[in-house]
């Protein structure tokens, strides 16, 4: 972070914390938020703390404003492991759930918050999460490519820079393809000429714009005309992404002509062709600088950065994949290009955005250290929708393929088990997995928007894929690391609920599941019968 | 029955596809439904955009024409490509439309288009015609909606359920079916007791869609593994005859299981055929592509009408968009959305036909030109699905299923 003695504003304190020790006492003393009966109903917000943050009061404002309750506070577990998977991309260690709960200190969320974000895990991950943000929809996103961009923006996160200097980073790439460098956003979306695919993705990931129908007519709903689309796309109107010959190999390279203008398509231009009138570059929402930039896309860039949509898109962005939903939904639809008629939670957290030089770190600690992030996923059936669209409830959210891929070699131990050569089958499996899951998880193409409970050809990996599978009987994996440090069964069982859901065995559950081993006279076998049933289950597949 | 036809027309789609919706009365209505006797469908789908003025619209001696001979078909006065020559002997049996108009000529929109009836547009979901195929009927155990060798098109507003079941190689086994080192049965009990002790638990506690659909998908995914209705995808169990019949491609293997796949009551299957993107050496590679798709697609023709099949399968091909009559310097053909052909058999289709033409080099259509949706509205209608069918966006804004068009009712 750029300025770490920044003061937060204060913090309410949770609600509820547990003061218990070991792993052992865990089950003993399970909160209350573990009972598998469903609370009673939403409770009244917490109480109000000594000094206001305005945060905290926008927030609450928009709870009233959709007419409902929040639900408890999250436990330590249930926030711990969301804020795992959250910030670093995977469940959270067992020895992190036991001294975490374990942990008296008041700040204790803040104090894990803060030691993730300074980690290489949490800069590996945002740099995913970016790296997917910024070429969703590419034409071409081809592994170079991508690994070239990931590489960047990790750096980029270690080393704190504001989204501000990023995002002109960005847009003014030059050159080719370096291994690791910026200029992937430009070649992904711009390669073969197609200046409209680059406009619409630069105003949707930097503007939250939706811009992408005005380049063949005028939006229906009236927020955009075929015109300003060109005159956005005129700043890109002298550069090429293109492959040339560097050294006898086709390099991907951003080369910018002294000279070069933006024509309007017409009725009988065949689809790429613009034979129309010239545009000159202008856009609306852009906050174009007084001093135009030597090039046009250094001018674009000034102007995208200097937009108060950019903060905003920013923020709901972040919002969105730390809540599950945007404060605007789609995180990138922010309507059109008024951009003064958004929830004032939304301009709120803009405006501290740019008061904190649009540092991501400093961003994502915000939200996960709020309220709204920090709510129980559990709640009365009733209303339980309501909830969840204003932030009084958590959501429950799928894994990505990334987090589920690092969450399943934690959970299964497959990730650090000794012996040099099985490593190296990890290492080299791994990277067969994550195409694997990538492929079946990920492909937008198979889902759909209001239906994310998967589809077969997950549930059949889950199920029969190679990592479910010999995870659970990996002759150096966790789970045997679990039968031998442990003899007592119930022991066990608590070892694997912490290891894989990160809490502790409800009391109710466990006779239940104690029966099962019983009538298995506990082999080996019953017990990984059990973690496979647990890694496909929701409750590990799920951020909740 | 032509009357009756029109008959059906004036009383409304939307009535007839109410009460085709349930099981207990299609068969009935099949025999006063002609236009409905398709249960099935098999999507050939070449990827890329094939030629076709190398395939199906030849113009030999044309300036546009390259180098390919027209051969004489079982249809007196049409001709196709010389590659094609298989299919050229089975033209009686289908419909053959040359004037096929569209306007998107990027790839991903094409196709998008071309399975779906709808350009891409923000927010609408509309459903490829395989999902909605799928959830008009599908049975058993098996998905509704299989691609093969194919990335298929999304749901949409239909949900993961109808979401394609994709096959990547169909001589392979498919992938993760079962474990790679076989459970016993008792442990597969015991693994699937569990999971549903451990999802319930869960789902008391958080009652919400992704737990929900998730539970579904895997309640699915278990049924499959445990029915012998996976055997299907098992192309070992034909006589090696018929499998060399279908030829020795991807593609070919995969008209196979596609023609398996119907008999165990898939009701849509999608077979790619990939490589026609031909902007560079068009006709030696459109010359290479002609083989396994002459083969395996008169393999499937016949293979179908010998089991009593293709009267209620109906048979597309198709793909991206046409490309363009004008050769590039580097002998290739690019884009051009604005005419190709698509072929129709089977299901109930008036075969023994060509609709529509283009001109003399190829550049406009001069007859009868079909767009996209009445294209949709035809095979729609063919499947017993009404076109005019309306359903709500997640978002709640109403989207038909098809974005307009009519019904061509020649090819009916």
């Amino acid at each position: 972070m750029r300025d770490p003695s920044a003061a937060l504003p204060p913090r309410r304190a949770p609600a509820r914390r547990l003061a218990c020790g070991v792993l052992g006492a865990l089950a003993a003393c399970s909160p209350p938020g573990f009972d598998p009966t469903p609370p009673p109903g939403p409770e009244p917000a917490l109480a109000p703390a000594e000094a206001v943050d305005p945060l905290e009061a926008a927030i609450e404002a928009h709870w009233q404003a959709a007419g409902v309750l929040p639900t408890t506070p999250a436990d330590d577990a249930e926030f711990l492991r969301r804020a795992s998977l959250d910030l670093v991309g995977r469940i959270p260690t067992p020895d992190e759930v036991s001294r975490f709960v374990a942990d008296p200190r008041p700040d204790k969320r803040a104090a894990v918050v803060d030691a993730w974000l300074a980690g290489d895990e949490f800069a590996e991950h945002w740099g995913d999460v970016l790296t997917d943000t910024l070429l969703d929809g590419a034409v071409d996103d081809r592994p170079r490519l991508r690994d070239g961009l990931h590489t960047w923006l990790r750096e980029q996160l270690t080393q704190g820079r504001g989204w501000d200097e990023v995002t002109t980073a960005l847009l003014t790439a030059e050159g080719e393809l370096p291994p690791a460098g910026p200029s992937g956003f430009l070649l992904a979306h711009g390669r073969q000429n197609r200046v409209e695919a680059l406009t619409g993705q630069t105003a949707r990931v930097f503007l939250g714009l939706q811009l992408q129908c005005a380049q063949c007519h005028d939006d229906p709903d009236e927020r955009f005309t075929q015109a300003q689309f060109y005159g956005l796309a005129a700043y890109y109107a002298r550069t090429r992404a293109r492959f040339t010959k560097l050294d006898g190999e086709r390099v991907p390279r951003i080369v910018d002509k002294p000279r070069g203008e933006m024509r309007m398509p017409t009725e009988l231009d065949a689809p790429g062709d613009r034979t129309g009138p010239r545009v000159d570059p202008a856009f609306p929402a852009l906050a174009l600088p007084t001093d135009p930039g030597e090039t046009r896309r250094q001018t674009l860039a000034a102007g995208v950065i200097g937009s108060p949509l950019f903060a905003k898109a920013a923020a709901n962005h972040a919002w969105a994949r730390l809540l599950g939903r945007g404060i605007v939904e789609p995180w990138d639809d922010l309507g059109g290009l008024a951009g003064d008629d958004h929830p004032p939670l939304l301009e709120h957290l803009a405006t501290e955005l740019r008061a904190h030089d649009h540092d991501l770190r400093w961003l994502l600690r915000r939200i996960t250290l709020s309220s709204a992030y920090q709510r129980s996923s559990r709640g009365a059936p009733e209303g339980a929708e309501a909830r969840r669209d204003a932030f009084a409830q958590a959501a429950v959210r799928p894994m990505t393929s990334t987090q589920l891929l690092r969450s399943m070699l934690l959970a299964t131990g497959l990730h650090d088990v000794q012996g040099r050569a099985f490593r190296r089958e990890v290492d080299t499996r791994r990277q067969r997995l994550r195409r694997e899951y990538a492929q079946v998880f990920d492909d937008d193409e198979m889902a759909s928007a209001d239906d994310q409970g998967g589809n077969v050809p997950q549930a059949l990996l889950l199920l029969n894929g190679e990592l479910t599978n010999q995870g659970v009987a990996a002759d150096r994996g966790a789970l045997t690391a679990i039968l031998r440090e442990h003899d007592d069964p119930d022991a066990r069982l608590d070892a694997l609920f912490i290891r894989l859901y990160g809490r502790p065995l409800a009391p109710a559950r466990r006779s239940e599941l104690r029966a099962f081993l019983d009538q298995r006279d506990h082999r080996p076998a019953a017990y990984a019968d059990l973690m496979h049933a647990m890694l496909v289950s929701s409750e590990f597949l799920t951020l909740h | 029955m032509l009357t009756t036809r029109r008959r059906m027309l004036q009383l409304g789609l939307t009535a007839l596809a109410g009460t085709l919706a349930s099981p207990s009365v299609r068969a009935e209505r099949a025999s006063t439904a002609p236009r409905a006797r398709a249960r099935a469908c098999i999507l050939l789908f070449m990827h890329g955009g094939a030629s076709q003025l190398d395939t199906f619209d030849p113009k030999p001696g044309r300036p546009t024409g390259g180098p390919f001979a027209a051969i004489r078909t079982a249809l007196p006065g049409v001709r196709v490509s010389e590659h094609l020559p298989q299919l050229a002997r089975r033209l009686d049996q289908v419909a053959l439309v040359r004037s096929l108009h569209a306007r998107e000529g990027n790839h991903d929109r094409a196709r998008h288009l071309m399975h779906t009836g709808y350009p891409p547009q923000g927010g609408a979901q509309p459903p490829a015609l395989g999902a909605w195929v799928a959830e008009a009927h599908a049975r058993g155990p098996l998905p509704g909606y299989v691609a093969i060798d194919a990335p298929g098109q999304g749901p949409g507003l239909l949900g993961a359920a109808r979401a394609p079941f994709v096959i990547r190689n169909p001589t392979r086994p498919v992938r993760n079916l079962a474990p790679r080192r076989a459970l016993s049965p008792a442990r597969r009990d015991d693994r699937t007791a569990l999971w549903r002790t451990l999802q319930d638990d869960f789902e008391d506690r958080h009652p919400a869609e992704p737990v929900t659909g998730h539970r579904d998908v895997v309640e699915q995914a278990l049924t499959m593994m445990a029915s012998s209705a996976t055997d299907a995808f098992d192309l070992q169990a034909e006589p090696a005859a018929l499998r060399e019949r279908y030829g020795d491609s991807s593609f070919g293997q995969g008209c196979l299981m596609a023609r398996r796949l119907v008999e165990a009551g898939v009701p849509f299957v999608e077979v790619g055929l990939k490589g026609w993107d031909t902007h560079a050496d068009n006709f030696e590679r459109v010359k290479q592509l002609s083989g396994p798709l002459d083969t395996g697609m008169s393999a499937l023709l016949d293979d179908l009408s010998a089991r009593g099949l293709l009267d209620e399968t109906l048979v597309v091909w198709m793909g991206d968009f046409g490309r363009t009559p004008r050769i590039n310097a580097r002998g290739g053909r690019d884009h051009y959305p604005a005419c190709s052909s698509v072929v129709l058999a089977g299901g109930g289709i008036a075969g023994g036909q060509v609709l529509g033409a283009t001109d003399a080099d190829g550049v406009e259509i001069v007859d009868d030109p079909v767009t996209v949706p009445d294209l949709m509205c035809t095979l729609a209608t063919a499947l017993g699905l009404d076109p005019t069918d309306t359903r709500m966006s997640p978002a709640g804004r109403p989207i038909s299923m098809v974005d307009g068009g009519r019904v061509v009712e020649a090819l009916i």
